[in-house]
């Protein structure tokens, strides 16, 4: 994987939307959790029984809001990885916009690509055996 | 497939030959009430043509007002048909709090739609870029998918159909945005299908009991 100079500032700069996004919701389940209510159950698993790779999505979200990790990897591994890499991505971002010697960009060679590739399609199957196990019976 | 667009990073200021701007882009050309509806009807009626022509490096400001404009709209229609229904319960229900309740969330909804139809893009256009790369059919990077998960909310104008605008609006706005990345990634359509699908199932998964509920209410109300 190759570091070079920044080429396009759209990556970097996306991080802000998406932040705006996480902190708004993590305001807004701190603020007022009853929130979820409104979330009824995984249709999916209601009508064939199987969880799904979000089933335990909104408990996640509000541990996460919380702060607390151990629950939020319990109850969504894929949010949580999610959510760990957008916190590092905004970390990155908010550095680099201050700092603009620190502007770089990750070039995955083809092969690299195909293995991030695999290893996000892992996370997604990996975790959809998990919430099946999780919420089996 | 068409032959797409090469990716070249950093913005330009003008689309590269053989490339069309969007009327919504070009406004001062077009005033901007004829550049939204050619906009919307080229969207809508003739999407193959209106993506596999459009240029990918001029930033996403434009197409993120549009689904703004369009996401506005689409919420003051949703509120008429919510006041309409709720007008007519009038003749037989006598709680005016349950009566009232959803055209006062559908109002707050319309209040608030700048907000909600910026997250909603952000939202929709990132899961999908990570499902269409997850598959190998991201080409031209983030503004490409941006680009047609934006433009895709012209669909929302089928709101304005009463009692079944929900769900025209649904399946027109998926049908587009299916054709849409297909040929600005000059990807097979298989992968833009699964990037465009797998997200409306587990947004129906997570949220089909409040879709299906309000869908169910709405239909009651009218």
């Amino acid at each position: 994987m190759k570091l070079i100079p920044e080429r396009n500032r759209l990556p970097r700069l996306l991080a802000f939307p998406y932040l705006a996004i996480a902190a708004l919701t993590a305001l807004i389940l701190n603020l007022r959790p009853d929130v979820l209510q409104l979330v009824m159950p995984c249709q999916l698993r209601k009508l064939l029984g199987l969880a799904c790779p979000t089933c335990g999505g909104s408990t996640a979200a509000v541990a996460l809001a919380r702060l607390d990790l151990l629950t939020a990897l319990r109850a969504n591994p894929l949010l949580t990885v999610a959510a760990g890499f957008l916190a590092l991505w905004a970390t990155y971002a908010t550095a680099a916009t201050l700092q603009p010697a620190w502007r770089r960009e990750l070039v995955p060679s083809a092969r690299e690509k195909v293995v991030l590739r695999l290893l996000g399609m892992a996370l997604i199957v990996g975790t959809w055996v998990y919430e099946i196990w999780r919420l089996r019976g | 497939m068409s032959s797409g667009p090469e990716y070249n990073p950093g913005y330009e200021s003008r689309p590269p030959d053989g490339l069309v701007l969007p009327p919504w882009e070009e406004r001062h050309r077009f005033g901007f009430l004829n550049a939204l509806y050619q906009t919307v009807k080229q969207t809508l009626l003739s999407p193959s043509d209106f993506f596999s022509r459009m240029p990918t490096q001029l930033g996403p400001a434009q197409p993120l007002l549009f689904a703004i404009v369009i996401g506005t709209i689409s919420a003051l229609f949703n509120w008429m048909w919510s006041l309409t229904g709720a007008s007519l319960e009038l003749f037989f229900e006598s709680d005016l709090s349950d009566i009232m309740r959803a055209p006062l969330l559908a109002g707050l909804g319309f209040v608030l739609s700048p907000v909600l139809a910026t997250i909603a893009v952000f939202l929709s256009a990132g899961v999908s870029h990570l499902i269409l790369t997850a598959v190998g059919g991201n080409r031209l990077g983030f503004e490409a998918t941006f680009r047609v998960m934006a433009y895709a909310e012209a669909g929302s104008v089928l709101l304005i159909v009463p009692i079944c605008g929900n769900v025209l609006s649904l399946v027109w706005t998926a049908l587009v945005s299916i054709i849409g990345l297909a040929k600005i990634h000059d990807t097979d359509q298989w992968r833009a299908v699964v990037a465009v699908v797998v997200p409306i199932i587990v947004c129906l998964s997570m949220c089909g009991g409040v879709f299906l509920f309000g869908l169910g209410a709405g239909l009651m109300d009218r």
